[in-house]
């Protein structure tokens, strides 16, 4: 079973609004990557839990907890990857809001 | 990205399940009602092997997609004679994974709705 | 798709067998009985199922699901098989030779057939109970 890296979006959801660390060294990959290889992961996620359920109900296989297991991991990295963009979102308009 | 449809095939697929599985019920019931009357057959409901088909049979592409859904919903499934005489151990067990992928088949459209929700809620 | 049609099914499942349960609990209590009301000593009742229409088809007219088929007692009838005789010259109801008529009722014989109704009785419960279950789980739907 493929994971999703929970971990690494989690610890992107309790970040802070602000530049990543690793935007200063490599200049490159901005939050923008992040988010946009989050959402990818989200939608692998809701693939692989629709096959999984496809296969339990047309007989092909008979692992419930297996299917389960898939569908709460792509509820939890949808959530996350929405928090994500909340978070984003407040960032821009923090920084729209500031005085120059 | 994924094309989120509000109801897509997998949604489809768990209506269908709900509707074969609850015919099925009835199908069991009468099976073990009449486990000991003279020269009754038992009869069993098959839709496995069409449901896996429909979910198979899949092109790329939007029509690809439309295709299984139509599928999807015209499976009825097949009842047939499944022996001489009712086998009462064998209805239990089939009494009691129908019930559970029934039971199952709800939660998980559950799920579904859940996430879908809770996108158009914006997750605030 | 009437999940109430499957437990009606099941609940008719459930009065044969609590009927066919009644009967063979008479052959017991009358195992010895020498004389009844009709004259003579009692005879073993057996009890006769049908499969027929579901009550659904019956109120609605439309024929259900194909191969559905409630259950049914269609008759409560009098065993013909003979009476035991039985020596026994002391007994009240001896005749001149001292053979006594003994119910036709063969006690290890509706033991099995007990055990057998109680079991039949206990999978219709199984049933109904699945039918109810899978009925309160749809209304948690979008709950």
């Amino acid at each position: 079973m493929e994971s999703v890296g929970l971990s690494s979006l989690i610890g992107m959801a309790n970040a802070g609004p602000g530049p990543q660390e690793g935007q200063a060294e490599k200049g490159g990959r901005g939050f923008a990557d992040v988010l946009q290889s989050s959402v990818e992961k989200v939608n692998d996620a809701q693939l692989q839990a629709d096959e999984a359920v496809g296969k339990l109900h047309s007989g092909e296989a008979k692992n419930i907890h297996e299917v389960t297991i898939a569908l709460e991991q792509a509820d939890i990295s949808l959530r996350l990857m929405v928090k994500m963009r909340n978070k984003a979102m407040d960032a821009y308009q923090e920084i729209m809001r500031m005085q120059v | 990205m994924s094309d989120i449809r509000i109801f897509d095939r997998t949604t489809v697929l768990l209506e269908k399940v709900l509707d074969l599985r609850a015919r099925n019920q009835q199908i069991i019931a009468s099976n073990l009602a009449n486990a000991k009357t003279p020269g009754f057959e038992p009869s069993k409901l098959s839709f496995d092997e069409d449901l896996q088909n429909a979910l198979q049979a899949e092109r790329p592409g939007l029509r690809g997609r439309e295709g299984t859904r139509e599928r999807l919903e015209n499976i009825h499934g097949n009842v047939a004679r499944s022996g001489p005489s009712v086998e009462p151990d064998q209805e239990m067990l089939d009494l009691a994974e129908n019930q559970i992928l029934y039971e199952s088949a709800v939660q998980m459209l559950n799920k579904k709705f859940g996430m879908l929700k809770y996108v158009a809620g914006e997750g605030r | 798709m009437n999940i109430f049609t499957a437990m009606q099914i099941s609940s008719s499942g459930l009065k044969a067998q609590r009927t066919r349960l009644n009967v063979i609990s008479a052959n017991m209590a009358n195992m010895e009985t020498t004389q009844t009301p009709e004259g003579g000593p009692y005879r073993k009742q057996d009890v006769f199922f049908e499969a027929v229409k579901t009550a659904t088809e019956r109120d609605s007219g439309v024929r259900g699901e194909k191969g559905v088929r409630e259950v049914g007692v269609y008759d409560v009838a009098p065993n013909p098989r003979p009476f035991r005789m039985v020596r026994d010259p002391e007994h009240p109801d001896a005749d001149e030779n001292g053979i006594v008529l003994m119910p036709n009722v063969n006690p290890m014989e509706e033991m099995v057939d007990m055990m057998s109704a109680t079991r039949a009785y206990e999978a219709n419960v199984t049933a109904v109970k699945a039918a109810k279950r899978m009925a309160l789980k749809a209304l948690e739907i979008g709950r």
